[in-house]
């Protein structure tokens, strides 16, 4: 795969990780915003809540993008 | 859970938007729900369907940039669709500008995956941010091929785009195969085309081909697909044999 920001591939999210970020899908505003794992540790306090393999939105925390506390998704890989 | 059908292929007049509509109304006819999803500015799936793309207020675009649930913009026709207008040709610049843009559509049909056994997606004619989406919402890709020597660079750059799908978005994304269309047998260059196509690029090509006729440019304007235009027609029989292979599982 070509690293040029300009090529084809610039039109994937995945090419702007950069190291130590992560992204938060929101179940509620819908919104996917990128973190880093500073701002994330950040968002789940106080109280969060994790629900693996049991639903799509596994994370109860508050959304970076809309402010609420709600079910999101963590792409630890975007 | 739906099996999401993308229609791509970035060459123009290949027959993508008769394709989806043609086998999505013989998946239809097969007894099964669909849902179509026109990703194309130029709205012609929409426009095939019967429904006028000017005189639409909410359409994919709204489900993808203000993330309107899907059903609020499905209109009822042969099979379900949601439509689209030119409006979406601004969507792919807001889109952009977004993390997890590849995502949109996938995230819309999240939401209508279990209302449908099928969805079939026409995606533009351009490798662009909306047939990424169609691509990356997919579980299979399907590819209308017009037998002629210019087909071969347009397959080639968009089996290159499938690899990019799978290595940064959607590693599950099967290749359906190719869909002969237009085709005209008498043509030992269509015959040559065909058989260097799937050979080249190690495509499965699904038979029938489906041949060249004025009906469908007349069911297009009919608002119909050929199924329910002259249902007796080859070309509408062509599309049912292709429909029950794709329902019988995926080809590659």
């Amino acid at each position: 795969m070509s690293d040029r920001p300009a090529s084809k591939h610039a039109l994937y999210t995945k090419t702007e990780r950069r190291s130590g970020t992560c992204t938060v899908e929101c179940s509620a505003c819908r919104e996917e915003t990128r973190v880093s794992y500073l701002e994330l540790a950040a968002l789940l306090f106080p109280v969060h809540f994790h629900v693996p393999f049991m639903r799509y939105h596994h994370s109860w925390l508050r959304c970076p993008a809309c402010g609420k506390r709600t079910w999101v998704r963590i792409h630890l890989d975007r | 859970m739906a099996r999401v059908l993308a229609f791509a292929n970035q060459k123009g007049g290949v027959a993508k938007t008769t394709t989806t509509l043609s086998i999505g109304a013989a998946l239809a006819e097969m007894g099964k729900t669909v849902l179509a999803v026109d990703m194309d500015p130029q709205a012609a799936l929409t426009y095939s369907m019967g429904v006028d793309p000017d005189a639409l207020d909410e359409t994919v675009n709204d489900v993808l940039v203000r993330r309107l649930p899907v059903e609020k913009v499905v209109v009822s026709r042969e099979v379900d669709l949601v439509p689209a207008n030119i409006d979406l040709a601004g969507a792919e610049a807001i889109l952009l500008a977004k993390t997890g843009r590849e995502y949109a559509l996938e995230r819309a049909l999240r939401d209508v995956q279990s209302a449908y056994d099928y969805i079939v997606v026409d995606c533009p004619p351009s490798l662009g941010i909306l047939t990424i989406n169609g691509l990356t919402a997919a579980n299979e890709v399907v590819i209308p091929l017009q037998c002629e020597a210019l087909s071969h660079r347009g397959v080639g750059q968009l089996v290159e785009t499938l690899g990019d799908i799978r290595h940064f978005t959607n590693p599950n994304l099967a290749i359906g195969g190719v869909i002969p269309t237009m085709y005209d047998g008498r043509s030992r260059h269509a015959r040559e085309v065909l058989a260097d196509v799937g050979t080249r690029y190690e495509l499965a090509v699904l038979e029938p081909a489906v041949r060249k006729s004025i009906r469908f440019a007349e069911a297009s304007q009919a608002g119909l697909s050929i199924l329910s235009f002259a249902p007796t027609h080859p070309g509408a029989d062509a599309y049912r044999e292709l429909a029950r292979r794709i329902d019988a599982g995926p080809a590659a």
